[in-house]
């Protein structure tokens, strides 16, 4: 019951923020350029999360969306105004976002995958306490050991809670797609954390002492 | 280390995955379970799976974009659009604006050039096309109409005849070698001896003036002009005269509209006094056996044997020592010399 509240509280707002995106389509093909900074306002805050997850770098993230939202103005005379914005921004934002993680690879300013899991404290060796947010580090940090494009459907599925179709839509793949890069991701993150933190029955153990 | 996995643990992990996404096949059940209680990495590894999501769901934002930053955002992306949106289509003019405007002078001058010299002439007005068209269809209908010319001829012929008997042989001759060209032949006498000859000439002006139409087109004569009655004509009647020149004539002679006919300048032989005003046109031109002769322009019949001339000759030289207006005596006499040539007195009468 309260989950049907809030899906249709989630629907509502939906609606109501994508008529004002209409409006505010409309407004700036009537020449009315201002309406623009009504969606960066709207959209912005979570393509900035999105960002700032994937490139795991706040002020990246930043620049990264203000080039997001410059693309997005080129490209809004192509834009089909009877669709809703905020997935095609955030397509936007995921290709420009996958872009950046290539670039860096090709730079070779990835972080060290191997350093960073080095980084999670070892229950096995330490004994000391997990706490909630270091193990959520600990995941993130097992995340940038995937393939980016295992990763960000990991994080569209699991951190952004979309539906495979939404998933394909923002990647432009198939959904068959989407399923298989999702497993294999959960697959290797299972292995990673496996690996590094030892069995789940200790991680669990280290939790209920906390 | 996940290299390392052999192709079963690999699909075993797979198949956990998956497992969070849907029902898992029974058969896949088996296959699994039997897997996990031999491999202790998979069953490691599956211990994991379900805490991934549930870790990575509830990580922490990296940071949520304050309101400040919002700002910062929103006002420099409005700077950018800002400077873009105005530049856009100045950039793109700048590129394509000189090509455009190249491209299409060159289309003009080579449409210019290359078009046809005809075409081209077509292009320019016509030069007074309507005034032009109109003069030379004037001229050649003119010449054109040979049987026009030959009327002419005959009534020139028979003009000259009654005035001028010997020299109306020679015209004659001359007419039958020239054909019907009246023109030409009127062109090779322009000088005649006798006054009347420089009446005839008047249709030889008539076509020569139509002839030079086009070049002085300013000066061909009005219509009411040419119409103006025959000055061949010995007594041309009444209803050929308009009505001015007949009140002009009254004035003159002091004699009613139908004696008027006989004060006529043909009649009078007064020739000299034809001037281009007073050229006829063709359509005016008498047929010669419709003319009155000058007898009955003075009310005579025409006799039809010696007696009856003789009695007109009498009467003819009873008004002639009657009148003493000149212009009647000079009728008179030439009726009395046409009355003579038809039926001449002979010695006796004397």
């Amino acid at each position: 019951m309260a989950e049907a509240r809030e899906s249709k509280a989630q629907f509502a707002e939906r609606e109501a923020e994508q008529k004002l995106d209409r409006e505010a389509l409309r407004a700036i093909r009537g020449g009315q350029q201002d309406a623009f900074a009504g969606i960066v306002r709207r959209h912005g805050p979570p393509l900035f999360r999105l960002l700032a997850r994937m490139l795991r770098d706040d002020h990246a993230a930043e620049d990264l969306l203000q080039e997001v939202f410059v693309k997005a103005w080129r490209a809004l005379p192509r834009f089909d105004a009877t669709r809703a914005l905020h997935p095609w921004l955030r397509k936007i934002a995921v290709n420009a976002a996958l872009d950046e993680l290539a670039r860096r690879k090709k730079r070779g300013e990835m972080e060290d995958a191997e350093e960073l899991l080095a980084q999670i404290p070892d229950s096995r060796d330490t004994g000391a306490e997990l706490r909630e947010r270091e193990l959520s580090e600990a995941v993130d940090a097992a995340l940038t050991t995937l393939a980016p494009e295992w990763a960000v459907v990991f994080r569209l599925r699991v951190q952004e809670e979309l539906s495979y179709a939404e998933i394909a839509e923002s990647l432009e793949i198939p959904i068959g797609s989407v399923m298989s890069r999702l497993s294999r991701a959960r697959a290797h993150l299972a292995s990673i954390l496996a690996e590094y933190m030892g069995p789940k029955e200790e991680v669990d153990d280290a939790r209920r002492t906390r | 280390m996940h290299d390392e996995l052999d192709e079963r643990c690999t699909r075993i992990r797979i198949l956990m995955a998956e497992s969070r996404e849907r029902t898992l096949l029974s058969d896949e059940e088996v296959e699994r379970d039997t897997h996990l209680s031999e491999c202790e990495e998979c069953r490691a590894a599956a211990s994991w799976l379900e805490l991934a999501d549930e870790m990575a769901r509830s990580a922490p934002n990296p940071s949520e974009l304050s309101e400040a930053r919002l700002e910062f955002l929103v006002s420099a992306v409005m700077d950018r659009i800002g400077d873009e949106a105005p530049s856009r289509p100045k950039r793109h003019g700048w590129v394509w604006a000189p090509t455009f405007a190249s491209v299409a002078a060159v289309a003009v001058v080579a449409f210019v050039l290359l078009r046809s010299p005809e075409s081209t002439q077509q292009m320019l007005p016509p030069a007074e096309p309507v005034m032009e068209e109109k003069l030379e269809r004037l001229g050649s209908s003119y010449r054109e109409d040979s049987g026009a010319r030959d009327e002419l001829a005959e009534i020139e012929l028979t003009q000259d005849r009654k005035l001028n008997p010997a020299g109306a042989l020679d015209k004659e001759s001359e007419l039958r070698q020239e054909g019907s060209d009246g023109r030409a032949r009127v062109a090779n006498e322009p000088e005649a001896d006798a006054p009347e000859a420089n009446a005839l000439a008047a249709p030889e002006t008539v076509d020569e003036r139509v002839a030079r139409a086009p070049i002085k087109r300013d000066q061909a004569p009005p219509t009411s002009e040419l119409s103006k009655p025959e000055p061949s004509t010995p007594a041309p009647s009444a209803s050929t005269l308009s009505a001015p020149a007949e009140e002009e004539a009254a004035g003159k002679s002091g004699r009613s509209p139908e004696a008027l006919t006989t004060q006529s300048p043909q009649a009078r032989g007064d020739a000299d006094e034809l001037s281009l005003a007073d050229e006829p046109s063709l359509d005016d031109q008498l047929p010669v056996a419709d003319e009155p002769s000058l007898l009955e322009a003075l009310g005579e019949k025409e006799p039809q044997n010696a007696a009856s001339a003789d009695s007109l000759r009498s009467r003819l030289l009873t008004r002639l020592e009657s009148t003493t207006v000149p212009a009647n005596r000079d009728s008179l006499e030439t009726a009395l010399e046409e009355l003579e040539m038809l039926w001449p007195q002979g010695p006796d009468s004397d």
